[in-house]
């Protein structure tokens, strides 16, 4: 076979090594604990320019793919920026004495908030006991008895004075159980009525109408007894507030004073003492409870001190240490409820009951002020949370209602806590999809969310870029607390990292997975006995998590090996040509090859995807074939039908192909079969191919190369084996240390092609063949190979149709 | 007289509330290490009013006025004199007094003069018993030792 002019890559264009020695460290330990991410520019300026800008709906939507370090760089600079920015305020709901059902809010600097709370629940604490004092002593017992004996005097001299008139006519007023009555008396005894029977009959009638004027003057003196009591009620009730007020005012004089700064707290303080004062019955006698008839429950179960404790209780919703920054609140579950705050509500006797003391906050309150961050994907799955949300967001106000009783599910008494205005930044942190999504759905989304912080998943690899990510690597083995890494293993696990973004010239963000490494090298050097993580370990790791994920890998292997699956790694076949494949599971991918076939004959200048007729092609791979149809007509069939029938096949493929990072091996395989010249087994091709004959970069060069090269070894390498990749993924290379080997031992290639007629030379080893100033391929090169079978096959069908037509007359 | 004064007779009136009476009462009984006599007296006169067809009965609060019939009268002092019983019998009980407690029915000015013979002090409560005060007075006048309280 004729030996090809192209040359394979060098082993140092297989794998950018990092070298240990620009690190001027030896170990990790000499390194700081915190550092920047590295290779997050743009979305560190879209963060800064987020948090900077303090108008409404500026708030940040982070996207990017998982693992690549949003929620560290967003914490931290948040947490940098809310270090530095003022403490909010405090933030209380107390009774609204004048109407419960709508309790209202206190705001107060910070700190502030729980010394009120203790104050007011110290007040309360006092306040019985000096109010009792006060109603217990001899003053008041005199002055409210004087009131009272003034009351019984005013009936009783009444009573008197009409049982004196009612003797002047002879006639006694009894007291009855139930009442009084007038009857006719004679020597102090109630007369007979033998007696009155004999009674003269004007007597008689003198008598019974005496009784009746009397009984006129009785039901006049009933009727004024309830006025009378009523005025001695109010007497009472005004003593009571007199008293009452002396002792309240007392005891709030110190707590005025202390909040004189804070009218909105004066304001609660002249409510507390209206209500007491106004309450002073309910507070010294136990038997009636506000609440409960508010409620209209039952007057048990609460008793007296905690209901007053209740009433006059200052529920301190949010409380901040004075100097403390600004909040940043992850909420890990945001549920409606978490984030807007809610209602409780406590069983009585068989009732649900709720006040103000039973407003708890959410998310949105405590981050008030300050920064909330929250998982994009968790809101949206949580009921009604995203509406919540932006509701609030909207309305610049916290409104908690109960989910229940605004979805109509729980029907029972509540409050409408007065709402509290909202100032704060919301940070979701989502993937690229939802952000999108959002975007294109949700009409609101933009308003609310103006600022994209869109994190990369890997960055450009240089010096700066690769000390960065030493720095990083420290600070995660110092987090950790992991085993310091030495320079070496630095340097290996930066290789990986250009692994991991597939391109040498890159790193890969994904902090996740580089701490996943981190982990598991400290883990592989602890058993072997190392206080310092070495390559060795490092690279012991990386072997282990591709031994763990690589079962199909090994099954498939093993197939091949066993001849299941028919593929060739030596010798020469025409229309056949191995082709390569990457199968990614999870975050785990290999590359296997797959036999291409083509099959050519005379027909309308078609090519058949019959991976697309059995609906076992993607559209990209359907594309891709279709394409070869377009180069083959144009190179070489420019002037004459194209009068070919092909069909191109995946063999022993029965999980579906997509993508077209096979098209310019299908169109090695077709050129094969048109030219009939067989293409060498022993190489695998990869690299997707378009209508002018470029061969064009492709993904998974380094999974593709290493599938099959362990084929190969399996096999035993000759040195005549190697893969065709695209020139333009020469620069994604990061192969594995034993495909370098191989390479530089001169038992495996790695060939980069820019063209078809490149790669069909090293395929075929013959000439492709360049059209000379006639218009003529070189005879028996490839191409003119190709041409001249096209030319045969549109003549024969020329030839064909002239019969049918001569039949046909 | 230390003798003397370890008797001591309260009594009520079958139609009022006695409770202020009968604390009054204990509280002296206590502070004098007296025995207490408690008497319920029912006047008569309310029966023999009830057997007069026209007189009538103006009841309490609604002045409502209906018949004064005799066995409902009944009734409602029994009711009265139970409760009155039981008031007096948990207020000596707590103050750890001896006592004794009686219904009596009759005039009242003889019925107290009897009652009065063999005690020190008699206290008398409620309206009705205070406007016969002269009344009564005078049924007492030979009992010269005996101390009248009106409460």
């Amino acid at each position: 076979m004729e030996k090809t002019s192209t040359s394979g890559l060098k082993p140092e264009e297989l794998y950018n090594r990092c070298d240990p020695g620009q690190f001027e460290f030896e170990t990790t330990a000499e390194l700081p604990d915190r550092t920047e991410i590295a290779g997050q520019e743009r979305a560190i300026e879209a963060v800064r320019f987020g948090i900077g800008i303090g108008r409404p709906g500026y708030n940040l939507f982070v996207l990017g793919p998982p693992g690549t370090g949003k929620h560290t760089t967003i914490r931290r600079y948040l947490e940098e920026k809310a270090a530095s920015s003022p403490t909010p305020t405090d933030w209380c709901y107390v009774n609204n004495f004048e109407n419960e059902q709508q309790p209202r809010y206190l705001s107060l600097p910070p700190g502030q908030g729980l010394i009120l709370r203790q104050d007011i629940a110290h007040l309360v604490e006092d306040l019985r006991s000096a109010i009792q004092s006060v109603f217990e002593s001899e003053s008041y017992g005199t002055r409210k008895q004087a009131i009272m004996d003034e009351i019984k005097e005013r009936h009783e001299s009444a009573l008197e004075e009409l049982s004196r008139k009612a003797e002047e006519k002879g006639i006694t007023l009894l007291q009855t159980p139930a009442g009084f009555a007038f009857a006719p008396v004679r020597d102090g005894e109630v007369i007979s009525p033998d007696e009155f029977g004999k009674l003269p009959k004007d007597e008689q009638k003198k008598i019974e109408d005496a009784i009746s004027e009397l009984h006129d003057q009785l039901h006049k003196l009933m009727k004024q007894a309830p006025q009378w009591q009523k005025e001695g009620r109010e007497k009472i009730r005004d003593l009571n507030r007199e008293v009452s007020s002396f002792a309240v005012e007392h005891m709030l004089r110190d707590l005025r004073t202390k909040y004189e700064s804070l009218p909105e707290v004066l304001g609660y303080l002249d409510a507390l003492q209206r209500d007491v004062i106004e309450n002073v019955d309910t507070i010294l006698n136990p038997g009636e409870n506000p609440l409960a008839a508010a409620l209209g429950l039952p007057q048990q179960g609460l008793s007296q001190e905690s209901l007053l404790m209740r009433r006059y209780q200052v529920n301190l919703l949010v409380n901040h240490e004075p100097g403390g920054g600004a909040p940043v609140i992850y909420e890990d579950h945001p549920t409606f409820q978490n984030l807007v705050g809610q209602i409780e509500y406590v069983s009585h006797l068989g009732a649900l009951m709720t006040d103000f003391t039973l407003v708890r906050p959410g998310a949105l309150h405590r981050a008030n002020g300050g920064y909330l961050v929250l998982d994009a994907h968790k809101v949206l799955g949580q009921p009604y949370a995203w509406e919540g949300l932006k509701r609030t967001l909207r309305s610049g106000e916290i409104r908690i209602e109960s989910l229940g009783q605004s979805l109509g599910l729980i029907s029972t008494v509540s409050i409408e806590p007065q709402s509290i205005p909202l100032d704060l930044k919301v940070v979701l942190i989502g993937e690229r999809l939802l952000y999108y999504l959002l975007c294109h759905y949700d009409p609101e989304f933009n308003e609310l969310f103006k600022v994209a912080v869109d994190f990369d998943e890997e960055m450009e690899r240089s010096d700066e870029s690769q000390k960065s990510q030493a720095r990083l690597i420290g600070m995660l083995t110092q987090q950790e607390g992991l085993m310091p890494f030495d320079r070496h293993a630095v340097a290996r696990v930066i290789e990986h990292s250009s692994r991991l973004a597939g391109d040498s010239g890159k790193l890969s963000a994904q902090i996740t997975m580089l701490a996943d490494l981190l982990r598991e090298s400290d883990y592989r050097a602890g058993q072997a006995g190392r206080t310092t993580v070495s390559a060795e370990d490092v690279q012991s790791a990386i072997d282990s998590q591709h031994r763990r994920a690589d079962r199909l890998r090994d099954k498939l292997r093993e197939s091949i090996l066993q001849g299941m699956i028919m593929i060739d790694t030596d010798g020469a076949r025409t229309g056949q040509v191995n082709g390569l494949s990457v199968i990614q599971l999870d975050k785990h991918a290999f590359g296997h090859p797959s036999r291409i076939t083509a099959r050519v004959r005379m027909g309308k200048g078609e090519v058949l995807d019959i991976e697309r007729e059995v609906k076992m092609g993607g559209p990209i791979h359907s594309k891709g074939v279709l394409i070869l149809s377009g180069y083959l007509g144009a190179r070489y069939a420019a002037d004459h039908p194209l009068s070919l029938e092909a069909s191109l096949v995946f063999e022993q493929s029965y999980g579906g192909v997509e993508g077209d990072s096979a098209s310019s091996a299908e169109l090695y395989a077709l050129l094969s079969a048109l030219a009939e010249v067989p293409i060498r087994q022993s190489l695998a091709v990869t690299g997707s191919v378009n209508q002018h004959g470029e061969v064009q970069a492709i993904g998974g060069v380094n999974e593709k190369i290493e599938g099959f090269f362990d084929v190969c070894k399996a096999r035993g390498l000759t040195g005549d084996q190697g893969v065709l990749i695209p020139s333009a993924n020469v620069r994604n290379l990061m192969l594995r240390s034993d495909v370098v080997e191989a390479v530089r031992a001169g038992k495996f290639n790695i060939y980069p092609v820019k063209t078809i007629d490149q790669g069909i030379e090293i395929l075929t080893g013959m000439p492709a063949g360049e059209r000379s100033a006639e218009g003529k391929f070189p005879i028996a090169s490839i191409n003119q190979r190709v041409e001249a079978r096209l030319i045969e096959l549109a003549e024969k069908r020329i030839l064909f149709a002239r019969k049918d037509a001569e039949v046909t007359d | 007289m230390e003798d003397q004064a370890k008797r001591i007779l309260v009594v009520m009136d079958a139609c009022e509330e006695n409770l202020r009476t009968f604390e009054s009462a204990v509280r002296l009984a206590v502070r004098e290490h007296a025995e207490l006599i408690g008497m319920f007296l029912i006047d008569i006169n309310l029966f023999r009013m009830t057997q007069l067809p026209f007189v009538r009965e103006i009841r309490f609060p609604s002045a409502t006025e209906s018949e004064l019939d005799a066995q409902r009268l009944e009734r409602e002092i029994r009711v009265r004199a139970e409760r009155a019983m039981h008031d007096f019998a948990e207020i000596a009980e707590q103050a750890r007094i001896r006592w004794s407690f009686r219904s009596v029915r009759g005039h009242v000015p003889t019925e107290l003069a009897s009652a009065a013979s063999t005690v020190n002090i008699l206290i008398l409560g409620g309206r009705a018993l205070r406007s016969r005060e002269t009344e009564i007075r005078k049924c007492l006048a030979e009992n010269r030792s005996i101390t009248l309280l009106l409460l």
